[in-house]
């Protein structure tokens, strides 16, 4: 047995230098993609692109850009709908954690519930999610309808809701959609803060349940889930799919601004349109940044209340800690009546308002619906498979290739792969389809297949590296010891002990996949269609019916993904027969 | 006085040890011992209100004769030291102190009680460190006082010594009984030097069948 541990570290030493060769040509895939698309967005930006004509660097762009009519609404609305949005969905969350979840471990009865719930708002598109709390809010959508059983309604009322011109319709699906994200990035940071012995340290002392977890689980809690908080944030700034159906139509917001300007079919229109990219990356960097100034101020601001000794919330924190909790409450349920919508729309005979109701149930829409549906189905599916294949493969080797680095090389290694999440994804997009386009390549199946797997992978990284680590490694040592070699012990031992984790990994992959709007519009090069590209598409039409068959599929395809990881995670967890 | 009458913990419907009665009385330190498994940290778990699912605690638990099962776990006002010394990873040693402190009357007295508590312990001017940067002993030490300045009314151990090396183990053993004279204090350990010190009586956990008595 020591002679065959001393062989392995012999191996490993021996393999060390090509393993951190491999894994650094992993790293540099999300490090170069970014930083080309970053270096061809700013030299377009100054007007230098000579496949596009232009050959001397000036400012023309963003003189055509500040021409631009609603730049500065478009901007406001973008910022207003982030900075609403994310403290609400920062706070339902943690709200919601404290309340449900505050050991990180679910109870049964009414929390776990109201987990189902959040995981399965987790889990929804976000176009999907969109178009669905289109159809609830809008002035002849169902909210109305609902209220019409108990008031008098009889026209839609006159409001501009969705779409409204301060972006909140667009901040109110955002903290829709956020809240479940935060909240199970929460989750799973809990498990590693040792909560439960601090809880019933903090009651031992004396404090009420409640206040114990905000003072002595919430602060750290948080530093460890900034990542997401910082992702959900970056997303807030550049979700096309959600503002193309709940934000302001004319101007839209930037991230919408910058798509269309590159479908403009003359090409000098690419070079404001760099600027423009340059400009969300610049608006997101320093939104990121005031949200660290806030960070550290409200930081500042709350430390003295650790060390104030006082047990009990007062009255008012109390009170507002119910009308938060009624808030989360009532984001759960709007959500999932959004959802709900959409099935409902697409089997709805007829459906005249203000009935609460449709006339139960027409296949007429699917009817229609299927010829057409079938060819965005397939690419989506190959698209997802794909991708989740190439992801799953590079998580692979990326964690099994940096067992051997050191603590720092690992976390850097992270940050880069998490990168595409934080960065502007409309900057470096663009700047990659620029590159693209003076290649003379237009976009296609691959490069957006390889702009999904970008997006992919941090997600499938994230989800196999704890089990990963935790998965005891005597297995890997006694297999080692019976002689087998290192890659059989990978596929032999490693792998299959890990199956649920690799197969919820997968499913996160193709629902990631099954979800892009941006990187599928802008790689696709207008050729290929996916559920997500042709839902906003053909919610434009006004087509409830129509918008609800392809809602319901794209939801349906990513929630069955979600089903067989949880349907092989279960059977592989069941000891196999000696 | 805290008294135990006839406590017992039940996993799946069966008893872990057989029901259990003492009476602690201040500066009568009581000793819990078993082996591990034996249901000591259930037992602490439940007196303090804070039992996992999945167990449940019978029998009657009094201080000063008055029962505070019916109270939740943050007004039982039992306070507990575990084996590990649990100080708040993300406040400063005084800030955990504070912690522990009542509130009130005002920033300047808060500070000079927890200057002076940090002082009696051979601690001085250690407010400001943070936790990460103490030896295990000063760590301990922290605790305690964390412990003792939230005012509790009585004082549970669980196991607090055993991951103290030998010679800091005696000096933060007699540390905690010396400070706590006035407190009642059930101690639950493994180790018979534990008891030695504590003094006081021992009862011995064992599952279904009746305690032994030791002293």
């Amino acid at each position: 047995m020591a002679e065959a541990l001393q062989r392995l570290d012999a191996h490993r030493l021996a393999g060390s230098g090509r393993s951190q060769i491999a894994w650094l040509a992993l790293v540099a895939v999300p490090a170069l993609a970014i930083f080309s698309g970053l270096v061809f967005v700013l030299l377009p930006a100054f007007g230098y692109f000579p496949a596009l004509g232009g050959t001397s660097l000036s400012l023309q762009p963003w003189r055509d850009l500040i021409a631009y009519p609603g730049l500065a609404s478009a901007a406001r609305a973008t910022v207003i709908s982030a900075f609403v949005a994310m403290p609400i969905a920062l706070g339902l969350a943690m709200l919601m954690l404290a309340w449900i979840a505050p050991s990180s471990t679910v109870r049964t009865g009414f929390p776990l519930i109201a987990a189902r719930f959040l995981s399965w708002l987790l889990a929804t598109p976000h176009a999907a999610f969109a178009l669905g709390l289109a159809f609830l809010v809008a002035p002849s959508g169902w909210l109305v309808r609902i209220a019409a059983l108990v008031l008098p309604v009889d026209t839609p009322p006159d409001l501009l809701i969705p779409r409204d011109p301060w972006g909140l319709s667009l901040a109110a699906g955002l903290v829709l959609k956020e809240m479940p994200f935060l909240f199970f990035a929460g989750l799973t940071a809990l498990s590693q803060l040792d909560a439960p012995r601090m809880l019933s340290l903090g009651a031992g002392l004396g404090y009420q349940p409640g206040l114990a977890w905000f003072k002595l689980i919430a602060p750290r809690l948080y530093a460890l889930i900034r990542l997401p908080v910082y992702a959900a944030l970056a997303y807030a700034l550049s979700a096309v799919d959600m503002a193309l159906v709940l934000g302001p139509a004319t101007p839209p917001t930037l991230a919408v601004l910058a798509v269309d300007l590159t479908h403009d079919p003359d090409l000098a229109r690419r070079f404001p349109a760099a600027a423009l990219a340059l400009l969300h990356l610049l608006l997101t960097l320093s939104a990121l940044g005031t949200w660290r100034v806030l960070e550290i101020v409200i930081a500042r601001a709350l430390r003295p209340m650790l060390a104030d000794g006082v047990r009990a919330p007062a009255p008012a924190v109390r009170w507002s800690m119910h009308v938060g909790r009624a808030l989360a409450l009532a984001s759960i349920v709007l959500g999932a009546l959004a959802i709900l919508s959409l099935p409902l729309w697409s089997l709805a005979a007829v459906w005249r308002f203000p009935d609460a109701v449709p006339d139960c149930c027409s296949l007429a829409a699917w009817r229609r619906a299927l010829p057409e549906l079938w060819l965005p189905l397939r690419d989506s599916l190959t698209i997802a498979f794909t991708v989740t294949l190439l992801a799953l493969i590079g998580a692979v080797a990326w964690l099994q290739l940096e067992r051997d680095l050191s603590h720092r090389m690992r976390q850097g290694g992270r940050a880069v792969a998490m990168l595409p999440l934080i960065v502007s994804d409309v900057a470096f997009l663009m700047g990659v389809q620029i590159l693209l386009l003076g290649l003379g390549f237009g976009g296609g199946w691959l490069p957006t297949a390889l702009s999904h797997a970008l997006f992919a992978f941090p997600y499938v990284l994230l989800a196999l590296a704890d089990p990963w680590n935790r998965l005891d490694p005597r297995y890997e040592r006694s297999a080692l010891c019976l002689g087998a070699s290192p890659w059989r012990v990978l596929l032999r031992v490693r792998l299959p002990l890990l199956m649920p984790a690799l197969a919820f990994a997968a499913a996160l992959g193709c629902a990631v996949s099954l979800s892009l709007y941006l990187p599928t519009v802008l790689m696709g090069g207008g050729r290929i269609a996916t559920l997500a590209t042709e839902a906003i598409a053909l919610s434009s039409g006004g087509d409830r019916r129509i918008v609800g068959v392809y809602g319901t599929t794209q939801a349906l395809v990513i929630w069955t993904g979600f089903f067989v990881a949880y349907w092989v995670g279960r059977r592989a967890a069941r000891p196999a027969l000696a | 006085m805290l008294e135990l009458r006839d406590v017992a913990i039940r996993r799946q419907g069966e008893t872990l040890f057989a029901p259990l009665s003492c009476q602690v009385r201040p500066g009568r330190p009581v000793t819990i011992m078993g082996p591990s498994g034996a249901g000591k940290s259930s037992l602490l778990a439940w007196l303090t209100g804070v039992l996992p699912a999945g167990l449940a605690g019978e029998g009657d638990v009094l201080l000063d004769g008055v029962s505070v099962l019916s109270l939740p776990a943050h007004r039982r006002r039992l306070g507990i030291l575990f084996q590990d010394d649990l100080l708040f990873p993300h406040m400063s040693v005084g800030e955990n102190l504070a912690f522990g402190l009542p509130p009130g009357p005002d920033r300047n007295t808060r500070r000079g009680r927890i200057d002076q508590a940090l002082a009696d312990v051979e601690l001085p001017g250690f407010a400001n460190r943070d936790p990460m940067t103490l030896s295990g002993g000063e760590r301990a030490r922290v605790a305690l006082l964390r412990v003792l300045l939230s005012e509790p009314r009585a004082l549970l151990l669980d196991e607090p010594f055993s991951k103290l090396d030998l010679t800091l183990r005696d000096r933060f053993r007699s540390l905690v009984f010396q400070s706590a004279p006035h407190l009642p204090v059930l101690l639950v350990s493994h180790d018979p030097q534990d008891s030695v010190a504590a003094g006081g009586d021992v009862l011995e956990l064992r599952p279904n069948e009746r305690h032994t008595r030791i002293r």
